[in-house]
């Protein structure tokens, strides 16, 4: 019963003669565009705006207002939400313009305060003797004309397509062969909120959002000096996502800033939506398991890496900003560890490495010791994993396996599953995976401790690090149950091996545990003091002095005597 | 592509977990079966002996900067007896990678996979060394500086953690049988500090060549007390009797340490210290031989000489010794005899000589 009638209709097929035979069928009038146009009789030029061949992009204004509206109007055909908004100004409304933008993505109240009103009301009526001649219309509009803050000139019909497509307002003006661009950008962007993903007790909560220029602010709050810098360009042949790198001179090595942009500029990608593609593209060792470029979205932390002499790399869109070079300790560093204080931030980063070995490596070395070297079990706990494992049909290795894969089932489970199901499913999961297989006899209560403390221990990172560790564990457990411990052994020191040959940007990645570099380990596995941290780690940038020396602090010399009356 | 550079730190660690790595497997072994509880005293004079062959080797690859040992070869011997020298020094250093492959892989079947095939490990080792043989020398350099620490934190733990097993008396009497199996005892100490050779291939790609001697002489200086760590050690706690019928005596010295109730076992470290050392030094060998393998036969990349040396790594691991004691009496004898000394030790002194005597090359 209910009949959907499209406002215009896509042609199938992108071939002229196709939309030629379509165009006089009258739904086309129904558009918006078209309705307020009043020279709509009029045939639009025919220029395809398919990905497959853009005419338009060597095009560019021509100075007759009608006929650039057509052209922009062909490069906008069945674009609804393109408005083009018509209108005369000046005394005798004699000058022709043309405003257009993007419904809703740049702010109406914005267009009609700045622009609309100043244009049509207040220089309709300019002080006697002041007539706006069509010449000068441009310069008139530019200096004086509209109240908006940014305003650009084009002439080339793709800068006009790019800056109207990322909100910005285009005036068109008879007899100008340029057109102003108003930013009037006001789309509905998310609200800075908490980051969900990497939490810390103290600290600034603000996390990154999807809109690009808000995180550049975020970052520009932090460090308010010239020397950040924030390059941006659009990456993406369907998609013409801003990007933008971020960094700050006089700290970043100038090496890395060229290599990223020109690794960026290698990039041929249709769409660009999330870093991680990027990231792909970007790192040195394509074939590794391991991320060579990290990404947070906790602005206090990219901050932090930008002034140790990182480049951040913001992509629109996503909150998730990616930073180069990359170390592997980044992973096991919080921005809680430098926030509280040193003793226990050294401690809990041994805590997390410890973890991490624990992650990797839990799984694999039960089933070496129970399976290849019983002698290495104290004999009561050898005697009770064997009474547990009595009535166990599978072999440990089995075993394992099986509940490591049920693991990650309930965590791949619980990050997918609606919000609302989560902690049902969860309990149900805990429940039944636990304690009704121990029951059953399917898995060991061992078994069941040593995943869950192994899973738990992988928890205790950044998560998006966790996942190539969690991945790692599999080879490992399959290692170590056909070698037993010197498997395990052979198969980590390998493992280190490729970290030490894996570089990022430039900087080996295992950096700087290899090559060793003793200063550098004030924040490695101890989080040094603040007032003695007092170089920057040296491979990644050449400004080394990060404070002055000698501030540690102690008590005045001739203290207050407040005691004595 | 950019040269291969290395610091002296890490030709330091590299040097030093070669001579290492041995002394955690079959060369104490050696010592006590010659010199018994002498053994502390044939590590003085296989210290003035490796210091010896590291002046040699560095004197005579210093009068050839940016040339590696095969190619001074070529130089002071001429075309053709000199490519006959190099082709029996890369042979020479396949055969130890050969052995130390045998010897790490059976004591690990022996002390911890009995029911394991031997040729499981050996492939395994022999991927894994190849896989960072082809890798570049650079990241050798790194990971050896990064285990090197480790390694002799180990060995230090495990002696202060096994001080309450030990029994001085064992080391009693001095010069029991007179000098002369101090000295012999001292023989194979020096075939594995001569391994110092190394050096004459790693100095073209050391970022400067200043200083090398010290850094070869620390290596062995260092080397040296560890071994005297384990002399000592192992003497007190096993006895010179029970240490020298052992193929791998801290094995069984790390078996002996029962602390607080719940640190026994300890042999799990050393299993470790033995394959992070054991590779390294092997995938350092199996460099140095394709290396030497494409100088000698003129081709620009030495890594795709790599693989195939891997493949007969596995293949003469195998051939060489039928057992492990042939690769015992192998290395207590013919290593430590004429053949290695003269290799290792004699031969250093006597190219020095023809090269300064026909004056050939830089004087340093």
């Amino acid at each position: 019963m209910f009949k959907i009638r499209w406002k215009s209709r896509t042609p199938k097929k992108y071939s002229p003669k196709n939309t030629a035979r379509q165009n006089p069928g009258g739904l086309s009038n129904l558009g918006r565009n078209s309705a307020q146009n009043p020279g709509a009789q009029e045939p639009l030029p025919e220029i395809s705006s398919s990905v497959m061949q853009p005419d338009w992009l060597n095009l560019s204004l021509t100075g007759s207002l009608q006929k650039d509206l057509l052209n922009l109007k062909a490069i906008f055909k069945n674009c609804d939400d393109v408005i083009f908004h018509e209108f005369n100004m000046g005394q005798n409304r004699e000058i022709r313009l043309a405003l257009i933008y993007v419904d809703a993505l740049s702010s109406s109240e914005r267009l009609s305060r700045e622009i609309l009103i100043p244009l049509k009301t207040k220089f309709g009526e300019p002080a006697a003797g002041n007539r706006i001649s069509p010449e000068q219309t441009f310069e008139y509009i530019k200096n004086c004309g509209a109240a908006v803050a940014e305003t650009e000139e084009a002439a080339r019909a793709q800068t006009i397509v790019d800056h109207l497509l990322s909100g910005e307002a285009v005036l068109l003006m008879e007899g100008s062969s340029k057109a102003l661009i108003f930013d009037t950008r006001g789309y509905k962007t998310r609200d800075i909120t908490d980051s969900l993903w990497d939490r810390s007790v103290r600290g600034s909560r603000e996390s990154f959002v999807e809109n690009l220029f808000t995180n550049t602010s975020l970052l520009r709050r932090k460090i308010k000096n010239p020397a950040l810098k924030v390059e941006t360009s659009k990456i993406g042949r369907v998609n013409r996502t801003d990007l933008a790198i971020a960094y700050v001179e006089g700290i970043v090595d100038p090496d890395t800033v060229d290599e990223v942009k020109k690794r960026l500029s290698r990039i041929d990608i249709d769409g660009a939506l999330e870093g991680g593609q990027l990231e792909e593209f970007i790192e040195d060792s394509p074939y590794s398991p391991f991320p060579t470029v990290f990404h947070s979205d906790r602005v206090d932390k990219v901050a932090a890496k930008l002034m140790e002499g990182r480049v951040a790399i913001i992509l629109d869109g996503t909150p998730s900003i990616l930073t180069v070079p990359a170390l592997f300790i980044e992973y096991f560093q919080n921005p809680e560890d430098y926030y509280q204080r040193y003793m226990f931030s050294s401690a809990v980063r041994i805590l997390r490495l410890f973890a991490f070995f624990l992650s990797i490596s839990g799984s694999a070395l039960y089933i070496a010791l129970s399976t290849y070297h019983l002698e290495l079990i104290p004999t009561a706990l050898l005697l009770s994993f064997t009474a547990q494992r009595e009535a166990v049909p599978f072999p440990l290795f089995v075993e394992v396996f099986l509940m490591e894969v049920s693991f990650e089932i309930l965590r791949e489970a619980g990050l997918r599953m609606p919000q609302p199901l989560g902690q049902a499913l969860s309990i149900v999961g805990a429940v039944v995976l636990g304690e009704a297989g121990v029951r059953a006899g399917i898995v060991s209560a061992a078994t069941v401790i040593i995943v869950a403390i192994t899973a738990i221990a992988s928890f205790s990172f950044l998560y998006s690090s966790t996942i190539i560790f969690r991945l790692i564990r599999f080879p490992l457990i399959i290692g170590s149950a056909i070698l037993g411990l010197p498997g395990l052994v052979i198969l980590i020191f390998f493992m280190t091996f490729h970290l030490v040959s894996l570089r990022s940007f430039g900087v080996p990645y295992l950096y700087p545990a290899a090559p060793l570099s003793v200063y550098a380990q004030q924040d490695t596995i101890m989080r040094a003091p603040w007032w003695a941290m007092r170089k920057r780690p040296c491979l990644l940038t050449g400004n080394l002095q990060r404070e002055a020396s000698g501030q540690r602090p102690q008590p005045p010399s001739s203290p207050p005597n407040r005691g004595e009356l | 592509m950019k040269a291969e550079v290395i610091d002296q730190r890490q030709v330091l660690a590299l040097l030093a977990i070669t001579f290492v790595s041995e002394g955690l497997l079959f060369a104490p072994s050696v010592t006590f079966l010659f010199a018994r509880q002498d053994a502390w005293m044939s590590n003085i004079i296989a210290l003035v002996g490796g210091l010896f062959s590291a002046w040699c080797w560095v004197s005579l690859s210093s009068r050839f900067p940016g040339k590696t040992l095969f190619q001074v070869f070529l130089i002071i011997f001429g075309r053709y007896f000199g490519l006959i020298m190099a082709a029996y020094y890369i042979w020479g250093w396949f055969n130890f990678a050969c052995d130390t492959l045998r010897e790490i892989t059976g004591l690990l079947v022996a002390g911890f996979m009995p029911r394991t095939p031997i040729v499981a490990f050996i492939i395994i080792f022999a991927l894994l060394s190849t896989y960072i043989a082809y890798n570049k020398l650079e990241n050798l350099g790194r990971v050896s500086l990064m285990f090197f620490p480790v390694i002799l934190g180990v060995i230090v733990i495990l002696f202060i953690l096994s001080t309450g097993e030990m029994n001085l008396a064992n080391l009693t009497p001095v010069f029991e049988n007179g000098f002369i199996p101090v000295f012999k005892g001292s023989l194979t100490l020096m075939f594995w500090f001569s391994q110092v050779i190394g050096i004459s291939v790693l100095l073209p790609f050391l970022d400067k060549s200043r200083g090398v001697l010290w850094t070869c002489s620390k290596s062995i200086i260092i080397s040296f007390f560890i071994f005297e760590l384990i002399a000592f050690g192992i003497i007190a706690i096993l006895g010179p009797s029970l240490s020298s019928r052992t193929l791998a005596p801290i094995l069984y010295g790390a078996r002996m340490i029962h602390l607080a109730g719940f640190l026994e076992r300890t042999e799990i470290l050393i299993m470790v210290v033995w394959i992070a050392s054991s590779t390294i030094k092997i995938a350092l060998y199996q460099w140095i031989v394709s290396l030497g393998a494409a100088q000698l036969i003129g081709m620009k990349d030495y890594r795709s000489l790599v693989i195939p040396f891997g493949i007969l790594l596995i293949c003469f691991s195998f051939l060489l010794h039928p057992d492990m004691t042939h690769l015992y009496n192998f290395m207590g004898y013919v290593w430590s005899g004429p053949y290695g000394l003269g290799y290792l030790f004699i031969g250093p002194f006597i190219f020095l000589l023809w090269a300064m005597i026909t004056g050939k090359g830089a004087k340093s």
